[in-house]
């Protein structure tokens, strides 16, 4: 009796811990969320209600036009480095290069080397090269570090699938490419979709690359909302934010929902780790 | 060699190394059509890689293979006419089990209807009725197995590789899959070239077994030759239970071989048709534990041995014996057999035909 | 008859579709690195830009005392951010491997939400509760703990809690998926065979999850050294980090060659850190990440 009480009340303190860190993460966000409805210029005093900052952030160009150009940036870094990734991924797992160990570890680099270092590389090397600074120069650094993403969940998964799958479909009449559309696209397909998902969060949240990277004509929101928040806020910047955190919900629950409906529809889609050879 | 219509596939001197290890070792064989050939070695012995060799998903570094005439060495797998059991059946996990067996006809551009009704066949065939539309993991080893099955003969395979395909089920499910398939083989008139580490199931199926040790053949022939007359000491270790025993041989003489064993004593065996058996020099014969026979008196040509343990296994009674150099015998009989008690002292015997030199000279092995 | 070609088809195919990876990492990383690592050994030239000359001065410039001295705070911060975030992240990633399977989920979620949300919004969260009118000195008067607003905000304090805060979920992550991975049985051997709870914690939990935490040493610790728009934002441009130095080299002092320096070293220090970490635990990949 005596064990079960202490276990259960150690289960208690553990919770109130764990209550009280997932409380220390949101306490900013939460705080973002309720001065986007403060009925005043300062977000210091709280002065009622107010929807106005929702309505005047539509009508603020200069931050809408940043946004679009994020959006612009994330799809199309996003894009480029799905195929370069994961057609990547796929051909290093079966290719036996001798390169392919270094490879592996100059593709990584990106995403293990500081940010700011990689601003500053890009810059010193897109001046080197003498490329006009903008949104070309933007596309080509989030795509760099977008890759790496992209390559390393869609490798994991690869890694978990059992080669003799796709000796399989060879074996029974499939060519190479036949193979690939066939056999390992659609099992990686979630892989794909998870990395290039996490590559356009991160695109969408660079500040320091882009920092370095981008034009005087060229404004990223992350870039924008740094600007605005050095020189003193305007509340719209709480509204969008809001409305960026509602969408990031919206969008981390859609894609349970739909992981959910696949995994009770097919539960251990592909056997793991079950050997090969 | 053989190169008659009979032969479906021949493998020509391969040699095959990984990262600098041999692998395989320069094997040569031909396979009759609709033959049943087991291919059986510890792993690590390139049974498996000899299989992939076939299949086309390995190049051989050098040698060549040959199916039904055609030098097919470079062909890649899609355009080999052979199709593949992998150990872990391999079944598309995306697929459902009809779009798994019918996805060779699929990539043929078979006509839709062709294919359900084919499906449907392979289905029936299988035993699978009804269970077309389940996904892969909603099956059980023994189903999934049987997909395998029908994925892989849907086309007619001129030759049928199976890697150790029952290695994953129960000793029950096992016996009765063995069963199948050589069911299904007679059936279909495929040949199957069969992957095991099982020498039991080897022997229960195969027309022709193939031992295999560190990239080399060491014999090939139907099941009871190779059990009665194992060539090498290795494959009667491999195959049953083997006791060697090794001595001078110093008289040949009707047939018949006597060696002088380090104890002094002398036992027979069978002089060996083929090969050659040189007077005064060291020999080694194999008896399999069967055929060791006990008896409390002495007669010529026996060995006195210790009953060192008795116990029944699987219905059989197994007794040890320790000879006078530590050396162990073993020996395994149907029955009771109650006189032989544990630290008695007995003499062991054997009919010269059923102890059989190994390990001499191939020169007429072939 | 020809010999058999020593490699089989497929390693073409394998080939063309690394290509692209390998021609991308050649120009974008591969490349650029090299063009930093040269011009750190370049004269800078009078407005900006470099000239033909090579010299070490870049490299001895490090060792100017107030150089040095950001150096040696941003290891501080570095130090001192790596230390908090181990001594709430293990905590939580160990609880949170031990919740059942339905309520991990969920936890997990909570965890990655903030993390996809933008960071500089969570900062700006931060700021509005830091000021010296904010929130949280609100909070403290009125409770009476203090009678005058203090200065939180623009402070150190205030970096190393915005450091903490952005890294945490690095450390979380690895030791979470460290404590998922563990063999429980292992454990209860160890108190099967006579050791206390906090016996068995040290000598097998602990040594089983150290790739975790070793994991999140590294993720913590490498970011946390260039995160300049955090001292920016937090510390009010006071509080002068490596990544902030760089940042001024380049865009201000415009002194290309000596930021070039400056990240040189760094990235040595950085791969020196993963270097080790896959010595220590013998493995290529970081515990936890993705």
């Amino acid at each position: 009796m005596a064990m079960a009480g202490s276990g259960k009340h150690r289960l208690h303190l553990s919770s109130l811990f764990l209550a009280l860190v997932i409380l220390f993460m949101y306490l900013p966000v939460v705080m973002v969320v309720i001065y986007s409805f403060n009925n005043s210029k300062s977000d210091v005093v709280w002065a009622g209600f107010t929807l106005d900052w929702y309505a005047k952030l539509l009508h603020n160009t200069s931050l809408m036009d940043a946004l679009l150009n994020s959006l612009i940036l994330a799809v199309c870094s996003c894009a480029v480095s799905a195929v370069i990734g994961t057609v990547g991924a796929v051909g290093i797992v079966r290719c036996d290069l001798r390169t392919k160990g270094l490879l592996e570890n100059a593709s990584m680099l990106p995403i293990m080397i500081p940010e700011i270092i990689l601003g500053m590389v890009f810059l010193a090397f897109f001046s080197l090269l003498g490329l006009p600074f903008g949104m070309v120069t933007l596309i080509l650094a989030h795509t760099t570090f977008c890759i790496p993403y992209i390559f390393i969940v869609v490798k994991g998964r690869l890694s978990g699938i059992d080669r003799s799958i796709g000796e399989a479909a060879r074996d029974l009449g499939a060519s190479e490419a036949r193979m690939f559309f066939d056999i390992t696209l659609p099992l990686i397909m979630p892989a794909v979709a998870s990395g290039t998902l996490l590559a356009f969060a991160m695109s969408l949240d660079d500040v320091v690359i882009s920092f370095f990277v981008t034009g005087a004509q060229t404004n990223t929101l992350p870039i924008k909302i740094y600007s605005q928040i050095k020189l003193g806020v305007s509340p719209e910047i709480n509204a969008l934010c809001t409305l960026m955190l509602g969408g990031t919900f919206l969008l981390i629950l859609v894609s349970r929902r739909i992981g959910a409906v696949k995994r009770t529809g097919k539960r251990r889609s592909a056997p793991r780790g079950e050997g090969d050879l | 060699m053989e190169n008659n219509q009979d032969v479906i596939l021949e493998l020509r001197d391969i040699v095959k190394g990984f990262g600098g290890t041999p692998v395989l070792q320069g094997i040569s064989l031909c396979i009759r059509r609709g033959e049943f050939i087991t291919f059986l070695g510890s792993s690590g012995c390139g049974k498996t890689t000899t299989l992939r060799i076939i299949a086309g998903l390995e190049t051989p570094d050098s040698g060549r293979v040959l199916l039904g005439g055609t030098d097919v060495t470079d062909t890649p797998p899609n355009l080999r006419d052979v199709n593949t059991i992998f150990q872990n059946y391999a079944l598309f996990p995306h697929m459902n089990v009809e779009q798994n067996i019918g996805y060779s006809l699929r990539l043929r551009r078979v006509a839709k209807d062709e294919i359900r009704r084919r499906v449907e066949e392979m289905l029936r065939l299988v035993q699978l009725e009804g269970f077309g539309r389940r996904m892969p993991h909603e099956l059980s080893g023994g189903q999934r197995q049987r997909v395998a099955i029908a994925r892989a003969v849907i086309n007619n395979p001129s030759v049928l590789l199976l890697d150790e395909p029952l290695g994953a089920l129960d000793l029950q499910l096992r016996r009765q899959m063995q069963q199948e398939l050589k069911r299904l083989q007679k059936k279909l008139g495929i040949t199957f070239l069969y992957i095991t580490h099982d020498q039991e199931e080897a022997i229960n199926m195969s027309d022709r077994i193939v031992v295999m040790n560190e990239g080399r053949f060491e014999q090939i022939g139907a099941p009871a030759e190779i059990y009665d007359h194992p060539r090498t000491s290795f494959v009667a270790r491999f195959i049953g239970t083997a006791n060697l025993f090794t001595g001078m041989v110093e008289e040949i003489r009707d047939g018949v071989a006597s060696v002088r064993l380090p104890s002094g004593e002398v036992a027979y065996a069978a002089a060996p048709e083929e090969g050659v058996l040189p007077l005064d020099r060291e020999a080694t014969f194999c008896v399999r534990g069967e055929n060791i026979l006990t008896g409390a008196d002495k007669p010529p040509f026996s060995v006195s041995a210790l009953v060192a343990e008795n116990s029944y296994v699987g219905g059989m009674l197994r007794i040890v014996f320790t000879l006078p150099d530590g050396r162990e015998v073993i020996s395994s009989r149907q029955g009771v057999h109650a006189h032989i008690r544990q630290g008695e002292q007995v003499s062991l015997h054997w009919r010269a035909q059923d102890a059989v030199f190994v390990d001499l000279d191939q020169e007429g092995a072939k | 008859m020809k010999l058999s070609q020593k490699r089989p088809r497929r390693d073409h195919t394998a080939f063309f579709m690394v290509l692209p990876l390998y021609v991308f990492t050649l120009i974008f990383v591969f490349f650029p690195l090299l063009y930093i690592l040269g011009m750190s050994f370049l004269k800078k030239d009078v407005l900006w830009g470099v000239t033909n000359e090579l010299t070490l001065d870049n490299y001895r410039m490090l060792f100017d005392p107030v150089y040095l001295k950001t150096f040696f705070d941003s290891l501080k911060l570095a130090f001192a951010t790596t230390a908090i975030t181990t001594l709430v992240g293990y905590p939580f990633g160990y609880f949170m491997g031990k919740l059942p399977p339905k309520r991990r989920g969920g936890l997990m979620l909570l965890v990655v939400v903030p993390f996809w949300t933008n960071a500089l919004v969570r900062i700006y969260g931060w700021m509005i509760i830091l000021r010296t009118k904010g929130v949280l000195n609100g909070l403290l008067l009125g409770l009476g703990v203090i009678d005058r607003p203090v200065k939180i905000l623009y402070t150190y304090g205030a970096v190393l809690i915005g450091m903490v805060y952005s890294l945490l979920p690095f450390m979380i992550l690895p030791v979470y998926s460290s404590v998922e991975k563990m063999d429980w049985s292992l454990v209860e051997a160890s108190r099967d065979l006579g050791a206390n709870a906090a016996e068995a914690f040290f000598t097998v939990t602990l040594k089983l999850t150290l790739p975790g935490v070793l994991s999140g040493f590294v993720l913590v610790f490498v970011p946390s050294i260039g995160l300049f728009f955090l001292s920016d934002l937090l510390g009010g441009g006071k509080i002068m980090l490596v990544g902030n130095l760089i940042k001024n080299q380049l865009l201000e002092a415009r002194n290309w060659p000596f930021g070039a320096a400056l990240s040189v070293v760094m990235m040595a220090m950085t791969l020196l850190i993963i270097g080790l970490y896959r010595k220590v635990t013998h493995s290529k990949d970081l515990e936890g990440f993705f």
